[in-house]
């Protein structure tokens, strides 16, 4: 096999061959570092790579699968990390200056998880600074690109993954989600992003931004993969307070089940009305698709939830600021611009402030539970536009001048603050060349049905098979 | 009754030091960001909520 169809390979397919040995993980862990080589000097998609490590655990995962001691479908696969999860021994830098030097003695519990499994770490991914935006233009580690379009922004904050997997550079990654930052990079990047229910995947050893509304979860190239990677790092840990005990219905009984019966809201109001005419007709698209495969379609409205951005970044940057508060008043020049200025902001919210939020954010919680009572999921875009140029804060979209961060965590951030699973699942290209993504949501503990819905789709539009054409430098 | 007259960098530069940031960036770029921020809150509470508490999140209900 050439190293292009190697790198290009789904999780799935690539364990399929790796278990009967058509395959080995050495040659398969070699390609994507070579691509790493060959693109990443453009990209920026990483911020350490560890290819002596790699090969390393791709020379031990041929000696077990050769001694028939496979040990699931993540064995001897090369996948990366968002740096912003613990890995012992390892810098850690969270893409800051402030933890550049940063070396854990310990690995985050998905980190110890994942190999577990057998997965090979390629290294670990860029991100916004701190996780605290969603452009990935970062100021000490260099501006990830998209790879689709350069010029252009990947999303964020876990881009860097995301960059990552639309190019080749390794089968899958983990990216963590305070506001939208595993789903709306996946949507500006064309690859598929899952945020877990808050509590499945155990947030130890993650670095925090705001601990109500983190969570850990998979970045890969289908519904299958992230399937195949959030069962090998959910369940509690002994250490994560929010962890929960619920264990998933297996994907493997789950995934390939036809749509049928299955209702599908379709909300009318605010999730629309601000949003790019061409994301709009792919996304309606989209729901047609779903219809046909045999899904009721259904209108829904809730209440409330025009006040989601508002809750969700009062929440995310006081509890970002609490965290910081120590390095805000001793070290503010290692902060970049954009991510400093809006701690230091934070400090300033009022104990009063934080828990009107809350409660603002149980308003929505409970109008999304009523919802769920009517239907199984609800789908939408990810994020109102795609990929916008680097270093633009703003940008017009239909008639008026949004805010890049605002606009892109506008419909993601409503699951953070409900804590319930959504995956964004690409779902067409502009004009331009650039994707846009679907999001479907489900209520608490329903993420396989979410998965379910994401892997139907995917393979009835076929999209994720389209891939960036990038030339090595 | 809210006082809605913008924050000026002299407020800004009053209100970094109150929260302990001193003089660590320009008074003009906070002033910008502290109203943002201020006009967010506002919004925030012309929410009702008066039926809802702050209920931290903890998932329920079994997996599907």
């Amino acid at each position: 096999m050439r190293a292009e169809e190697l790198t290009g390979l789904t999780v799935t397919r690539a364990a399929r061959l790796l278990r009967a040995r058509k395959i080995s993980a050495v040659e398969l862990t070699r390609a994507a570092l070579e691509r790493i080589q060959a693109l990443d000097g453009t990209l920026k998609a990483f911020i350490t790579v560890t290819a002596d490590l790699a090969l390393a655990q791709a020379r031990r995962a041929d000696r077990e699968i050769a001694k028939g001691a496979y040990r699931g479908p993540l064995h001897g696969i090369p996948l990366s990390l968002k740096d912003i999860y613990s890995t012992k021994g390892i810098r850690t830098t969270a893409g800051s200056r402030i933890l550049a030097d940063f070396v854990p003695d310990t690995d985050a519990t998905a980190t110890a998880r994942l190999a577990a499994a057998g997965a090979v770490l390629l290294g670990k991914t860029n991100l916004h600074e701190f996780a605290a935006g969603v452009t990935t233009d970062n100021p000490h580690f260099g501006t990830c690109q998209n790879p689709w379009k350069l010029g252009y922004i990947p999303g964020g904050s876990s881009g860097g993954s995301a960059a990552a997997i639309a190019a080749g550079l390794g089968l899958a990654s983990l990216g963590s989600d305070t506001g939208g930052s595993i789903r709306i990079p996946a949507s500006f990047c064309g690859i598929v992003g899952h945020k877990p229910t808050y509590g499945l995947v155990p947030r130890t050893g993650i670095l925090p931004e705001s601990w109500s509304l983190d969570h850990g979860g998979p970045m890969t190239r289908t519904a299958a993969d992230a399937a195949a990677v959030l069962e090998a790092i959910a369940g509690p840990d002994g250490r994560d307070p929010s962890a929960v005990s619920a264990r998933l219905p297996s994907a493997r009984r789950v995934l390939g089940k036809a749509l049928d019966g299955l209702r599908v809201g379709v909300p009318v109001n605010y999730y629309f009305d601000v949003v790019d005419s061409e994301v709009e007709g792919l996304v309606r698209a989209a729901i047609g698709q779903i219809r046909k495969l045999g899904a009721s379609v259904v209108p829904v409205k809730i209440p409330g939830v025009e006040a989601a951005l508002d809750s969700c970044f009062v929440v995310a940057w006081a509890e970002a600021a609490h965290y910081h508060r120590q390095w805000l008043l001793t070290r503010p020049q290692d902060y970049g611009v954009d991510v400093g200025n809006l701690l230091k902001g934070a400090l300033l919210y009022l104990a009063t402030d934080y828990l009107q939020a809350q409660r603002v954010r149980a308003r929505i919680r409970r109008s999304l539970q009523e919802v769920f009572r009517g239907v199984d999921v609800i789908v939408s875009p990810t994020t109102p536009l795609t990929a916008t140029p680097i270093g633009r804060l703003e940008v017009p979209l239909n008639t008026r001048t949004v805010s890049v961060l605002d606009v892109g965590a506008r419909l993601t951030c409503i699951a953070n603050l409900t804590g319930e699973p959504a995956c964004s699942v690409p779902c067409g290209f502009t004009r331009a060349g650039l994707p846009a993504g679907l999001m479907i949501h489900g209520p608490a503990l329903a993420d396989m049905t979410v998965l379910r819905v994401s892997h139907a789709y995917e393979e009835a539009s076929g999209w994720t098979a389209r891939t960036p054409q990038l030339d090595p430098q | 009754m809210i006082d809605s007259s913008p924050i000026t960098p002299e407020i800004a530069a009053m209100l970094a030091r109150w929260s302990g940031l001193g003089e660590s960036a320009p008074a003009a770029e906070l002033a910008a960001v502290f109203e943002v921020f201020r006009q967010r809150v506002e919004r925030l509470y012309a929410v009702d909520v008066e039926r809802f508490e702050f209920d931290f999140l903890q998932p329920d209900g079994r997996a599907r």
